[in-house]
């Protein structure tokens, strides 16, 4: 809660607010704002609004609720922008940053080759899936450590830094022998000892929102990384489940401008989860691009009618380097580079 | 990337003598991007915001060290041992975290254990006064005064170049030193000092219960020599429990030369004492006080 006082008002009256501020058992933030000072009560709940009266105290103008349960996601405690530097490349910087590839890494050659031919089209960072979170048991889980290991040989081939997915906790030592970034997948999103597990490593990580997550839901579980002493997470939105039953899910284009005045943390966006559908990909690419996104997460595979997984809403090198050159004249529309 | 002082949030934790001091050099010098004023009490959080001392002043610990680029903690020592432990997990990766501790053995242990990622330098800068607390703080404290900076073996350079700018900018004179050899060296020239000063006044006050006339004579030796008897309690006995070993080391030292020259009165040995009281009179004209 904070508590605006007049302009002019005396120090009398300032004290008078924090004595009855202490006496309710919080703690203050004393600033200054245009010519008056702004008092900040520390966890203070909606009913120290009622119970204080300070409306009525000498020297207030008036006060405003701070509703944010999360504290260090808001932009309150950070009015700069986070950059996340991942081996030079910078997450939340003024160039928005594409991370590319295959929903999983099938092989060697696969994602070796799929590195090459996204960096050529302008790609920052390599994805691609070890560790599979799979709606069924019966479906592909991932090639595990070999995979990380494909990834990192990718890595190495053409200098792209790599992303994949945790799953679990136990998983966090191998995983972080390999990744450049941790990425925390929708279905958990809110498994807080994962989170709370991934606030003590020291590597970027990057959170998906749920499945039916709500954005205040997903910068609480970031607040989770955040709390743990891992200040390096980026958000990223990918798509709700709605009533809509023609896409996969519903983009929430909404939550990039949102989250982006909520936290100084940076945004991701994830159309291809987002849509389903390789054919929307693109529009709903853009879309984000001119909503303030940081970053795009795409998934590309060199023969997508094959993938093992997620076929359906990947792009082919071909659409995927036609789709980064119509993105640039939509990043400067927006004074952004990509 | 090298960050600069001017580019940096700074928060102080403690705005006693030292910390004040410092936030009022960094705030009228603008040296810094935002000052952040810690205290426990809310009075004093009161007086430094209305000083205007800090740009921002709180007595919630927690908020206070937020996404802040520098902390410097001015807090007691072993005050210093906790708040450590205590914000360590809710600094910015990067953050550099300074002290301004009279001992630095168990600060630099406390400062080993911060997450990586945090930048510790320990630190102490030799411009103590005898009063304490916001109310004798006063702007251009650290001028000429020697700042020991104690860098552990996982500070970057960076950090080491920030601390010295930070020390440099508000006029003191960097010095880098070990903490074991600065915790020896203050041994002798800071802690045993004032328990000298201590047992003098002590004996001083006994002569006075007998005799009340003492204090109406007593003029500028008395003074200079009991002068750091009057510091603060609560911050001399966290320096002396944390450097015990070598301040007890200290003070068998001095014991021998105080029981060689009671031997040499008591043995009306003129040659020997006045040969020994040339020494020592010699070597104290020979030093120059710094200020």
């Amino acid at each position: 809660m904070i508590i605006v006082m007049k302009q002019g008002a005396e120090r009398a009256d300032v004290e008078g607010v924090v004595k009855r501020v202490e006496e309710l058992g919080y703690k203050v933030h004393l600033s200054r704002g245009e010519a008056r000072t702004i008092i900040g009560i520390i966890g203070a709940d909606e009913h120290l609004m009622s119970q204080g009266s300070f409306e009525v105290m000498d020297g207030v103008e008036k006060t405003m609720r701070v509703m944010q349960p999360y504290k260090l996601a808001s932009r309150d405690f950070s009015h700069e922008d986070t950059v996340i530097d991942v081996r030079g490349v910078a997450i939340g910087g003024p160039k928005i940053v594409v991370m590319a590839g295959p929903c999983s890494v099938e092989s060697r050659e696969m994602i070796i080759e799929t590195a090459h031919m996204i960096k050529a089209a302008g790609a920052t960072i390599l994805r691609g899936g070890a560790f599979k979170p799979r709606s069924s048991p019966y479906s592909f889980q991932g090639l595990g450590e070999a995979g990380l290991r494909f990834l990192a040989e990718a890595r190495e081939a053409t200098g792209l830094p790599i992303i994949t997915e945790v799953m679990s906790t136990d998983d966090i030592e191998l995983v972080g022998e390999y990744t450049d970034i941790f990425q925390v997948g929708a279905r958990n999103t809110q498994n807080y000892s994962l989170l709370k597990a991934l606030g003590k490593v020291r590597k970027p990580v990057f959170l998906k929102r749920g499945i039916s997550g709500k954005i205040e839901e997903l910068l609480m579980s970031a607040e989770y990384i955040l709390s743990g002493g891992n200040m390096q997470v980026m958000l990223c939105e990918r798509g709700i489940r709605t009533y809509e039953t023609a896409t996969r899910n519903t983009f929430d284009i909404n939550a990039i401008p949102l989250l982006k005045e909520l936290s100084h943390l940076p945004v991701v966006s994830d159309p291809a989860h987002g849509t389903g559908m390789w054919n929307l990909v693109g529009p709903i690419a853009k879309a984000a691009v001119a909503a303030g996104t940081d970053a795009l997460m795409i998934e590309v595979h060199p023969d997508p009618k094959r993938a093992w997984s997620d076929g359906a809403q990947s792009l082919t090198p071909e659409k995927f380097a036609k789709l980064m050159n119509e993105l640039k004249p939509v990043a400067a529309a927006v004074g952004r580079e990509i | 990337m090298t960050k600069h002082l001017s580019d940096c949030r700074v928060a102080v934790v403690g705005l006693g003598l030292m910390g004040a001091s410092l936030c009022m050099d960094l705030t009228q010098g603008k040296l810094c991007q935002e000052v952040r004023g810690v205290a426990r009490r809310t009075d004093t959080v009161l007086e430094a915001f209305f000083a205007g001392a800090v740009d921002l002043a709180t007595n919630d610990l927690h908020t206070g060290v937020l996404g802040a680029d520098i902390v410097i903690l001015s807090t007691p020592v072993r005050t210093i041992v906790d708040v450590l432990t205590e914000i360590g997990p809710r600094l910015w990766p990067g953050a550099l975290v300074m002290d301004m501790g009279s001992t630095k053995a168990d600060v630099c242990a406390a400062m080993e254990a911060l997450p990586p990622g945090i930048q510790p330098v320990g630190g102490h800068p030799m411009c103590g006064k005898e009063t304490a607390g916001f109310g004798s703080a006063e702007s251009g404290l650290y001028i000429n005064a020697p700042w020991v900076l104690s860098p552990l073996a996982r500070t970057s350079p960076d950090a080491l170049c920030l601390a010295t700018e930070l020390a440099e900018a508000v006029g003191a004179r960097p010095i880098v030193l070990a903490p074991a050899r600065h915790d020896r060296l203050v041994a002798a020239i800071s802690h045993l000092p004032f328990l000298i000063a201590s047992a003098l006044v002590h004996a001083v006050a006994q002569t006075g219960l007998e005799d009340e006339m003492v204090w109406q004579l007593a003029a500028g030796g008395f003074r200079d020599t009991s002068r750091v008897a009057a510091s603060d309690t609560r911050m001399f006995i966290d320096i002396l429990l944390t450097n015990r070993e070598a301040v007890l080391a200290q003070l068998d030292v001095f014991t021998q030369h105080v029981g060689s020259l009671r031997d040499l009165l008591a043995d009306g040995n003129e040659a020997e004492l006045r040969a020994k009281l040339a020494v020592s009179q010699r070597a104290r004209a020979g030093w120059k006080p710094r200020k």
